[in-house]
């Protein structure tokens, strides 16, 4: 694998409830945002999972880091993950992001401070009484707070308003400023992801449908959505 | 009034048309005959245990806790049952809030339900059988005089809080004022138990306006100032560090509580002291309350919070696993943070439990001048007290259970606790041989705490790699 790349998979199968996602060879190489999109139930949620070690996979290799993040959830200190359902410590928002600095040594108390602000968060308030939206900023927070070199967000844009929404893709392109980081992010919020997406993989009943550059794949004078209603992905 | 009345009738109907309901206020009413206050002079009331009389300190102690909690089955059941059902809401909330009755209303005509009740089943008590022992003559003014000291713990257990333990909290410091006015001899006729227990009932609903809504929440307060952050260290230490270290403050506070419970236990009734002869009493009572807050409000609740139990018994807004799931972005193992909250549990309650020992043994030694705790002739709370340690790891596997979503095993740690606590009592009172008494606390344990062991086994073994097939 080359040093370069941040993720590295590999001949990947993970099989769930009678449905199996493949994904032959993929990579992600620093400082690059890659949108995954696909209809629901296409397997984009089960990708990140795996990535981020929530699940393990049947075959094939996936490296992060050049670690395998299922056996090694250590991994995860450089590794940010959130997604839309993902439950959260019940405790205030101040609390909870102070107990969750122990566990990273590249915290950024300065950085929490300023997405709390920009996500209009208040850190007196309990998790458990967050609106979705709300919620959905907090993970947003924790997942950034410690500056990981891989962030995964999946549906980062649940039930955010346009003020969140625009805070989110504020946020994702000051992660890739720095070119040593990269961003992994699914929605189905395509307007967004063709805003934001450096390169593409495109996935349907857990294939690989397309992958590459975002502009290249999408062509000119065509938004995402419309591309993806050529592909035939659009569920 | 028409509010009142319509709510009246409402809920009377409510709770005639259930049966579950239409049980709980029967078993309510058949309750006064087992302790039913009356006026009390500012020496104490006096209670009998058979034929003798109980020490003043403890008949005091009796009758204060059982106004304060008699109320609250009743109060609860009469003020129906929301949607979701569970007890935080039941307790937080009311059915229907927007029904066109006022808040003062609705307490009144729901404590006015309950009053009925209780009228209706000592009645029909009365006529069924006349001979029972205290009803007779004194019938008609016991029942009255009863209700009126009741009625300031009624009411506030019927007004609704914004949280549950607002409740507990209010109907507990109505109890005390209760107390306070009995040592000041307010309680001591009809005539002055009416007046005080009316002046409580004004000061209990003078908050509660028009503008009153029991659900909806205090405006936010101002942003506080930047979240600190603390300092990192390895994942696995901060770990142990947030499961048994973080908790300690607040078992220092229960045993601070604790300390002051008993003190002011002895300040308050002259005639139980601290080192006198009624103090095992005030110590097991003290120690049972203590442990069941800590253990409810600590052991229970790792991370200080009630996630991990929470969502294995439908609380609103808790799944169970979410507290497992929580941890799953962080750097650290699934079965790691499991052994984490098991330990949590163990030492915790542990913790606690060798405190309110500590306390135990200190008066022990301060009454007897000796190492008594163990003498139970001279010390009979630490009999009742001490084999309860087998509830540590009940304690344990419950919460580790519930943490990881195991509702089979949570429960049957649960079902242990339950043995070890009642039937450690129960076997007290029947006396079985000693043997068979310890066998039935060890396998309690053994049931609780063991079988949650083989969710904590590492699932993946460390730096291994996978063989692609």
């Amino acid at each position: 694998m080359p040093d370069s790349h941040l993720i590295e998979v590999r001949d990947l199968t993970v099989r769930r409830d009678g449905f199996r996602l493949q994904v032959p060879k993929w990579s992600v190489a620093p400082g690059q945002v890659i949108g995954v999109v696909g209809p629901n139930g296409a397997g984009k949620t089960t990708l990140l999972e795996t990535l981020a070690g929530l699940r393990p996979s049947n075959s094939g290799t996936v490296r992060v880091l050049g670690r395998d993040p299922w056996r090694e959830p250590e991994v995860r200190a450089a590794l940010g993950f959130m997604s839309d359902d993902m439950p959260v410590f019940d405790l205030r928002i101040g609390p909870l992001l102070r107990l969750l600095s122990g566990y990273y040594s590249t915290w950024d108390p300065a950085l929490v401070d300023s997405l709390l602000a920009r996500f209009k968060l208040d850190p007196a308030q309990k998790a458990h009484t967050l609106s979705k939206g709300q919620g959905t900023r907090l993970r947003l927070v924790t997942a950034m707070a410690f500056q990981p070199r891989v962030l995964v967000l999946d549906e980062p844009a649940t039930g955010l308003d346009l003020a969140g929404r625009r805070s989110l893709l504020e946020s994702v392109l000051e992660v890739v400023r720095d070119p040593e980081r990269a961003v992994i992010v699914s929605s189905h919020q395509l307007l967004d992801v063709q805003r934001i997406a450096d390169r593409l993989l495109v996935i349907n009943e857990g294939r690989v449908v397309r992958e590459g550059a975002t502009d290249a794949l999408v062509g000119e004078g065509r938004t995402l959505e419309e591309a993806i209603e050529a592909w035939g992905a659009a569920g | 009034m028409s509010a009142f009345l319509t709510h009246l009738r409402i809920r009377l109907r409510a709770t005639l048309g259930d049966p579950a309901a239409l049980a709980v206020m029967i078993a309510t009413g058949l309750a006064t005959l087992i302790l039913w206050p009356g006026p009390m002079p500012a020496t104490g009331p006096r209670l009998l245990f058979g034929d003798e009389a109980m020490p003043a300190g403890t008949a005091t102690l009796y009758v204060f806790m059982w106004i304060w909690l008699w109320p609250a089955v009743a109060s609860l059941r009469v003020g129906g049952s929301t949607t979701t059902g569970t007890a935080s809401v039941v307790l937080a909330q009311r059915g229907h809030p927007a029904l066109p009755v006022g808040p003062r209303a609705h307490v009144l005509a729901e404590v006015a339900v309950i009053v009925l009740f209780v009228l209706v089943v000592r009645t029909a008590l009365l006529a069924a059988a006349p001979w029972l022992h205290g009803i007779g003559t004194e019938f008609g003014p016991r029942t009255f005089e009863g209700l009126v000291v009741m009625l300031p713990a009624l009411v506030a257990w019927t007004v609704p809080g914004r949280a549950p333990q607002l409740r507990f909290a209010r109907a507990g410091g109505v109890v005390v004022l209760q107390l306070v006015a009995m040592r000041s001899g307010l309680l001591a006729t009809t005539a002055l138990c009416t007046i005080t227990s009316l002046a409580l009932v004004g000061l209990l609903l003078a908050p509660f306006g028009r503008e009153w809504h029991p659900w909806r929440r205090s405006p936010q307060r101002p942003r506080s100032a930047a979240v600190r952050a603390r300092r990192a260290g390895p994942p696995h230490r901060q770990l142990v560090h947030d499961f048994l270290v973080r908790p300690l403050p607040w078992v220092a506070a229960m045993l601070a509580a604790q300390i002051v419970v008993l003190i002011a236990g002895s300040l308050v009734w002259p005639g139980v002291r601290l080192l006198g002869e009624d103090s095992p009493g005030v110590v097991y009572f003290g120690t049972v309350v203590v442990l069941s807050l800590a253990l409810s409000f600590i052991a229970l609740r790792p991370m200080g919070s009630a996630q991990a139990v929470a969502g294995l018994f439908g609380k609103p807004n808790y799944r169970a696993g979410d507290f497992l799931t929580a941890w799953s972005a962080l750097p650290v193992r699934r079965e790691a943070v499991l052994r984490g909250v098991y330990l949590h549990g163990l030492v915790v309650s542990l913790f606690i439990f060798a405190l309110a020992l500590g306390v135990n043994l200190l008066v022990a030694v301060l009454e007897h001048r000796a190492w008594a705790v163990l003498d139970f002739d001279r010390n009979p709370a630490a009999r009742a007290f001490l084999p309860m340690v087998a509830a540590v790891p009940c304690v344990a596997g419950f919460v580790a259970a519930s943490a990881a979503a195991r509702r089979d095993k949570a429960l049957l740690a649960g079902l242990a606790l339950l043995l070890v606590v009642q039937g450690h009592l129960l076997m007290l009172m029947l006396g079985p041989p000693a043997p068979l008494h310890a066998a039935v606390l060890v396998g309690a344990a053994a049931a609780g705490g063991v079988p949650v062991l083989f969710d904590l086994r590492r699932a993946t073994p460390r730096n291994a790699t996978i063989t692609p097939t």
